[in-house]
């Protein structure tokens, strides 16, 4: 009985995959700058509805206790989050919010990074993460990055919810289909500086101020403050 | 590849100090062992406790210096290089035990090869070895900053300092 359970639930899993492998083919014809808007946004909606399968079919693998399969769909769930990353960072500029888009960049490249992590199977998926640095590089500006240093005096894992001093957890591991990583629960700031290469690309010198006012980094547009809000009759 | 050799602290003597066993084969030192005042002001790099996951994983026994109810902070940068510990490695242990070394440093580069499989940029990793010498009690710090693969080439220069 239980062989059978299996092998219904490998059949579950190879069914999802080509539901993947579909989707992920028709969606990928629309990550580029000049596809129609509309269409992208369609894709997304496609994206997400993949996600949510994903995220279904792990819930039954992790009720079955099938790691393997769950950190499989782990993988691809991140993919499909990654792919859908993609495709709203090209909305978002086309609706002139870059800010919003460079988060949905290194949405889409740190995704891609944790499904290869999930599943090593995936490696061949390199070129795509080539290619979400290249668009880095000539759609973006030069970001100037920041990065905090911290002391930490309590961290808990993430699979477990325990010290990370006391669990048998590793970070950056799949447990049944989830990436290990810790949550800080006390920690002091002790410096933050400019870094070439930091943790996290969210975490970047957004604004400056010059002569002209309060500028914004990526569309080097001049923003109002509050305080010139304020003082406007 | 940077590796960067100096003297390092009489550990016995600091190791009292702060009322921690005296390490004799392989343990982990707080990143600020040889400068800090007292043990209050004692901290660990951030990937200590992975690094001690994965040698008892690989079932190699680290000698913890610490009491075990004493819990002591991380410090941690959030910039995209891995801050690994700063590992001590005893004479004895060179002497009738270097297969343990070997493992030591395999493990951490196995589990770095894992962890930045989907990266784009190549990590930069930094972690430093105490080596005792033989026959005498003099240490000296190797300050590793690198690839992954340099890992491997550590043991030779643990060998070298060691026996000068």
């Amino acid at each position: 009985m239980t062989r059978l359970r299996k092998l219904q639930m490998n059949k579950k899993l190879k069914s999802f995959i080509d539901v993947y492998n579909s989707t992920v083919t028709d969606c990928e014809v629309y990550t580029f700058l000049t596809r129609g808007i509309e269409l992208q946004e369609e894709a997304c909606q496609k994206l997400e509805s993949l996600f949510k399968k994903a995220d279904n079919l792990k819930k039954d693998l992790i009720e079955k206790q099938d790691e393997e399969g769950a950190n499989i769909v782990l993988a691809f769930g991140l993919m499909t989050f990654s792919l859908k990353s993609q495709m709203k960072m090209w909305i978002a500029l086309k609706n002139d919010q870059p800010d919003k888009a460079w988060d949905h960049l290194v949405d889409a490249q740190e995704s891609a990074s944790g499904a290869i992590r999930a599943y090593p199977q995936l490696e061949n998926l390199k070129g795509y993460i080539e290619r979400l640095h290249a668009i880095e590089k000539v759609v973006f500006p030069p970001q100037v990055f920041s990065s905090a240093g911290f002391l930490i005096k309590d961290q808990i894992c993430t699979i477990c919810h325990k010290d990370y001093d006391n669990c048998d957890h590793i970070i950056g591991r799949p447990y049944m289909g989830k990436l290990c990583s810790v949550i800080i629960k006390k920690c002091e700031l002790e410096e933050v500086s400019i870094v070439d290469t930091p943790h996290d690309k969210r975490c970047r010198i957004t604004h400056f101020s010059d002569r002209s006012g309060k500028r914004n980094r990526m569309t080097w547009r001049i923003e109002k403050s509050e305080e010139n809000e304020n003082n406007i009759t | 590849m940077g590796v960067k050799i100096e003297e390092y602290v009489d550990i016995p003597k600091h190791a009292k100090k702060f009322g921690f066993k005296q390490p004799v084969k392989i343990a982990i030192l707080p990143q600020n062992f040889e400068s800090a005042k007292s043990s209050d002001e004692l901290y660990y790099e951030s990937e200590t406790a992975t690094v001690r996951k994965l040698w008892k994983e690989a079932k190699l026994q680290e000698e913890r210096l610490e009491r075990e109810e004493d819990h002591f902070p991380y410090i941690r940068k959030r910039t995209f290089e891995w801050l690994g510990p700063t590992i001590f490695i005893g004479s004895m242990l060179l002497a009738n035990e270097p297969n343990t070394i070997s493992l030591a440093l395999n493990v951490i580069s196995n589990y770095l090869t894992d962890f930045f499989r989907g990266s784009f940029q190549k990590p930069k990793i930094k972690f430093a070895i105490i080596v005792e010498k033989t026959n005498e009690r003099k240490y000296q710090k190797i300050n590793y900053e690198g690839d992954i693969k340099g890992i491997e080439s550590l043991f030779d220069q643990i060998k070298k300092i060691a026996n000068e």
